[in-house]
C-alpha cells in the first residue's frame, strides 16, 4: 500500500468533514435549524391571545377563511340558542387552523368545531413552519424585529396597536417564509378575532359583515352567454390528513364536528362531483356529517347572495351570509349536533 | 441498516482504516478475508439475522458442489450436482418468493372449475437480497460445470463472494470469474480511485436521498389513489416513477460500486444511462446490465438456436418473461417482462432500418415511442396488481382542465409534494440528465473534471453533501403517508424488495 496516498486521502476526507461540519456549524447559528426557538414564538404569542378572550366561552366554533366568516352569528346564535365564535382569518389554509386549535385547546370548551371546505388547501406560507424541506433562508431583518418587539415585554394586543404599519409592511416579501402566520400577519389575525368592540358592525365575535355588492347584470349576462365555469376541484389529498387531525383532535375531546361546503353561484362552477364524492367518502369514513350548501338551489340560484366577480373566490354578500346563516343552523338542528337546542 | 444510514458510513470508515493499514498485507490475506466474510454477514443480519442460515446454507452447498465438479468427469454426475445446486437455490426463492403468487394462482384457477379448497398460503418475510445472491452463486454452480472457471478451494473466499457486503443486498450480480480473483490478491490504494469512489458514492447517496425519496412520496400518492388522477397528474406520476426507479436503483449500485472501489475491488456497472438510450433495445443493454447479461448467458444461449422468426419471438418472450417474475411475483411483473419482449421484438426491424439508413427522423421517432413504451410498461412494474395498473392507464383518458387557469392546473398537478417541493424534483432531476448528457457526449470534459484542478471536485463533493444534508427528506415528514413512525423507508431501496 502506498502509505503516502492513503494518508493525503485521509487528509482529504478529515478536510472535508470538517469544512461540512463548519458550514453546519454556520448553519445553526444563522438558525436555519433552530427550529424550537422559531416555532416557540409564535405558540406563546398565540396563547396569549387566545386565553385572554371569551373564545373560551364560546360553544361552537367555526372555523376557516372569507368563505366561511360572512356567517352571520346573531342568526345561528338565536336558532341554535348557543354562543358562536369564528376561529380563522382571510387566507386561512388548514395547516395553520390545526395549528391554532393544537395550541388552543386548553382554553377552549365547545360543542360543536363546524369547518368550511375552502380552507382545506396547501399553503406554502404554513409548509414552511412545518417540519418540511426544503428550508428556505429568513430575513434577519424581520426577525430582528420580532426580537425587538419581545424585549420590550409589553402585553401582545398593545403591541399590535402600537405597530400596526410596521406589522402590516412585514405581510410581503420572502421575510415571511420560515415563520408563522402570526408572525408574519398577526394584526390580520388579531382583528377578525378579537375585533375592535367600537365598531361592532363589521366584527362580530370573529366574523365579519361582507361589504361585497351582489352579482350585477352585466355579470349575469356573461354567466349566460360566454361564460366557461371554473372546473371541479378535488381537494388536495396532501390536506386531508390534516382535517382528520383536527377532526379526530376533536372526537377525542367528545367535540362534534360539521363539515360544510360554502355555497357559489351555480353557474360560476361546474358541477363540483368530483370534489362532493371526495369529501362525502372522507367524511363517511371518519363518521361525520358533511353539508353541501351548493346543493340548496334556493342559495346558489339567488345571485343576491354573491359577490359581483370573475374570480375564483367568490364570497358572499350581507345578505348571502344571512341566507347561509340561517340553512346551516336549521341543518345543524336537523343534524342534533347540539346538547340542547332552543327550537326543533 | 444499509447506505442511506450514518451507522454504516461510521463502521465502514472504521473498517476503511483497518483495513487499509493492518489487514490488507500480503501475509493475512487469509485473514482480511475472514474480516470482510464477518463484516458481510453483520451487515447482512443487521436487516434480519434469521436468514443469515439461508445465505450459509447455499454458500455451503454451493461450494462443496463446486469442488465436486472440479474433480468428477463422470458427465452424469456433474448434471446431476448441478441439478442439486439449481434446485436447492431456486427452491429457496420459490418457497420464499413465488409460493404464494403459486398458490394464489392454483387457487384461482381452482375456483374457476368449482374446486373451493383453501390451499396452505406462507405468511413468510422474503430475504433481503435472496434473488441476487441466489443468482450469483448459481452463475458460480453453473461456469464450474461448464469449465469456464475452476471451482475456489478456499472457502472464505468463496463464502465473501457470495455475501460481499456492497453489493449483497442489490447487486450488480457478479460473475464468479470477475470477482473470485479479487478476493484472490492484496490490492494496493490509489489515490485517484479513492477520490472517484468518495464522489461516486456521494453522487449515488444524493440521487437516492434527493431524488428518489423525494419523488417517492409523489408516486406513492399518485399510485394510491390512480382513480382520482387527472390525466396531466397520471403522466407526472408515470415519468416520477421512471426518474426514481433509476435513481433508487442506479444510485444503490452507486454506493455499492464506490464503497467496494475504498476497498480496492472493482465491481461490474449495472447502468450506462439508460434513459438518454437511443432505443427500446439499448435501454435494456444500459438498464441493470448484470441481470440482463446474466438472463442473455444462462438462458438466451440455452434456448433453442432461433431458426425460425416464431423461435426467435418465443426465445426472447420466454427470457422477458423470466426476467420479469425474476423482479417479482405477479401477473404484473410477468406481464410487464413480456410487454417489454413483445416491444423489443416489434420494434427490431425499425431500430435496424433506422440505423441502416441514418435516418435521423426514424431514429427519433424509434427513441421517443421506445421511451414512452418502456415507460408506459413500467405501469404494470409499479402497481400492486392489475387492477392498479388499469386504473392508471385510464387515468391517461381523464383530460379536463382549463389552460388558461394555471392556478388550477399547478393545483391539480401537486401530489404528496407541494408545488416547490415538485419545483426542486425538477431541478435535481434537470441535474441529473445534464450530467448524465455530458458523460455520455462530452466524455472528455467528465475526464478532465477526474484528472484536472481538484478544487472542482471538492466543489461538487462539498455541493453534494450539503443538498443532501438540506434537501434530503428524512424519517418522519408530515405529508409523507409512506412514512410511519418506526418504520424508516427513507433507507430502503425498491430492488431490495427482489
Amino acid at each position: 500500500m502506498n502509505k503516502t496516498d492513503f494518508k493525503l486521502f485521509l487528509n482529504d476526507i478529515t478536510l472535508g468533514l470538517f469544512v461540512l461540519l463548519f458550514i453546519l456549524f454556520l448553519s445553526n447559528i444563522s438558525g436555519i435549524f433552530d427550529r424550537t426557538e422559531i416555532s416557540l414564538k409564535p405558540k406563546l404569542m398565540w396563547r396569549d391571545l387566545v386565553k385572554k378572550d371569551s373564545v373560551n366561552t364560546a360553544q361552537i366554533i367555526f372555523t376557516g377563511n372569507s368563505q366561511s366568516f360572512y356567517v352571520n352569528p346573531i342568526i345561528i346564535d338565536s336558532i341554535t340558542d348557543k354562543s358562536s365564535q369564528f376561529f380563522g382569518f382571510n387566507g386561512a389554509t388548514i395547516l395553520p387552523l390545526s395549528w391554532f386549535f393544537s395550541n388552543s385547546w386548553d382554553y377552549l370548551n365547545p360543542e360543536l368545531v363546524v369547518l368550511e371546505t375552502h380552507s382545506f388547501r396547501a399553503s406554502y406560507l404554513y409548509d414552511k413552519q412545518k417540519d418540511d424541506h426544503p428550508r428556505f433562508s429568513k430575513s434577519t431583518k424581520y426577525i430582528n424585529d420580532i426580537s425587538l418587539f419581545m424585549e420590550k415585554n409589553l402585553n401582545f394586543s398593545d403591541l399590535i396597536n402600537l405597530n400596526k404599519s410596521e406589522l402590516t409592511s412585514l405581510i410581503t416579501g420572502p421575510a415571511i417564509e420560515n415563520h408563522h402566520i402570526i408572525e408574519s400577519r398577526p394584526y390580520e389575525v388579531y382583528k377578525v378575532l378579537f375585533p375592535n368592540h367600537n365598531n361592532t358592525e363589521d366584527h362580530i365575535i370573529g366574523f365579519l359583515k361582507s361589504n361585497y355588492s351582489p352579482i350585477s347584470d352585466g355579470l349575469l349576462n356573461t354567466y349566460n352567454n360566454n361564460w366557461i365555469p371554473f372546473p371541479d376541484t378535488r381537494i388536495e389529498s396532501d390536506i386531508l390528513p390534516t382535517v382528520e387531525y383536527i377532526i379526530k383532535e376533536c372526537q377525542t375531546r367528545g367535540i362534534k364536528v360539521l363539515i360544510y361546503e360554502s355555497p357559489m353561484y351555480y353557474k360560476h362552477f361546474k358541477p363540483q362531483i368530483q370534489r362532493r364524492e371526495q369529501i362525502y367518502s372522507f367524511c363517511q369514513q371518519l363518521n361525520i356529517p358533511f353539508v353541501d350548501l351548493n346543493l340548496e338551489s334556493s342559495l346558489t340560484r339567488n345571485p343576491n347572495y354573491f359577490e359581483n366577480t370573475k374570480s375564483h373566490n367568490q364570497h358572499l354578500t350581507s345578505d348571502g351570509g344571512n341566507a347561509v346563516s340561517k340553512v346551516l343552523a336549521d341543518k345543524i338542528l336537523q343534524l342534533k349536533l347540539l346538547s340542547k337546542v332552543k327550537k326543533e | 441498516m444499509g447506505f442511506v444510514n450514518l451507522l454504516f458510513w461510521f463502521g465502514f470508515g472504521f473498517y476503511f482504516i483497518l483495513y487499509w493499514t493492518i489487514l490488507n498485507r500480503s501475509n493475512r490475506l487469509k485473514t482480511r478475508n475472514i474480516s470482510l466474510l464477518i463484516v458481510s454477514y453483520l451487515f447482512y443480519a443487521s436487516w434480519d439475522w434469521r436468514f443469515l442460515g439461508i445465505i450459509i446454507f447455499s454458500s455451503i452447498l454451493d461450494f462443496i458442489i463446486g469442488l465436486k465438479l472440479d474433480t468428477s468427469s463422470n458427465i452424469k454426475k456433474r448434471k446431476w450436482l448441478l441439478f442439486l445446486s439449481i434446485f436447492a437455490n431456486l427452491g429457496f426463492l420459490s418457497i420464499f418468493k413465488y409460493h404464494n403468487f403459486f398458490i394464489e394462482s392454483a387457487q384461482v384457477a381452482l375456483n374457476s372449475v368449482g374446486v373451493n379448497h383453501d390451499l396452505l398460503y406462507l405468511n413468510w418475510v422474503l430475504p433481503v437480497g435472496i434473488s441476487f445472491y441466489t443468482f450469483q452463486t448459481m452463475s458460480y454452480t453453473i461456469d464450474v460445470y461448464r469449465k469456464e472457471i475452476t471451482s475456489t478451494k478456499d472457502p472464505f473466499v468463496f463464502f465473501t463472494y457470495i455475501a460481499f457486503f456492497p453489493q449483497l443486498l442489490a447487486g450488480p450480480i457478479e460473475r464468479a470469474k470477475d470477482l473470485i480473483p479479487q478476493f484472490e490478491k492484496i490490492h494496493s490504494f490509489e489515490l485517484q480511485e479513492a477520490k472517484k469512489a468518495v464522489l461516486r458514492i456521494l453522487w449515488g447517496a444524493f440521487k437516492k436521498i434527493v431524488i428518489a425519496n423525494r419523488l417517492a412520496l409523489y408516486v406513492n400518492e399518485g399510485y394510491s389513489n390512480p382513480e382520482q388522477l387527472s390525466g396531466l397528474t397520471t403522466v407526472f406520476v408515470i415519468v416520477f416513477f421512471v426518474v426514481q426507479l433509476y435513481c433508487d436503483f442506479s444510485g444503490y449500485c452507486d454506493m455499492a460500486i464506490g464503497s467496494a472501489r475504498l476497498l480496492g475491488f472493482k465491481l461490474s456497472e449495472n447502468f450506462k444511462r439508460p434513459l438518454l438510450a437511443k432505443n427500446i433495445k439499448t435501454v435494456y443493454q444500459r438498464w441493470h446490465i448484470t441481470i440482463h447479461k446474466w438472463f442473455r448467458d444462462y438462458i438466451y444461449f440455452q434456448l433453442k438456436l432461433p431458426k425460425t422468426k416464431f423461435r426467435k419471438v418465443v426465445n426472447v418472450l420466454i427470457v422477458f418473461g423470466l426476467a420479469g417474475l425474476w423482479h417479482g411475483s405477479g401477473w404484473n411483473f410477468l406481464l410487464w417482462g413480456i410487454i417489454n419482449g413483445i416491444l423489443i421484438i416489434l420494434f427490431d426491424p425499425i431500430i435496424d432500418k433506422a440505423s441502416e439508413t441514418g435516418n435521423k427522423l426514424l431514429m427519433t421517432i424509434t427513441r421517443i415511442l421506445g421511451h414512452s413504451a418502456v415507460y408506459l410498461s413500467l405501469i404494470f412494474f409499479r402497481s400492486k396488481n392489475l387492477d392498479q395498473a388499469k386504473a392508471m392507464f385510464s387515468g391517461l383518458s381523464r383530460w379536463e382542465f382549463s389552460m388558461w387557469n394555471i392556478k388550477d392546473l399547478t393545483n391539480q398537478i401537486q401530489l404528496g409534494l407541494n408545488k416547490f417541493e415538485i419545483m426542486f424534483g425538477l431541478f435535481f432531476v434537470f441535474i441529473i440528465f445534464s450530467v448524465e448528457y455530458y458523460q455520455e457526449y462530452h466524455k472528455d470534459r467528465v475526464n478532465s473534471f477526474y484528472d484536472g484542478n481538484g478544487l472542482n471536485r471538492w466543489f461538487v463533493s462539498l455541493a453534494l453533501s450539503l443538498s443532501i444534508i438540506f434537501f434530503g427528506f428524512y424519517n418522519g415528514r408530515i405529508g409523507g403517508k409512506v412514512i410511519k413512525n418506526g418504520d424508516n423507508k427513507q433507507e430502503q431501496f425498491i430492488y431490495e424488495k427482489f
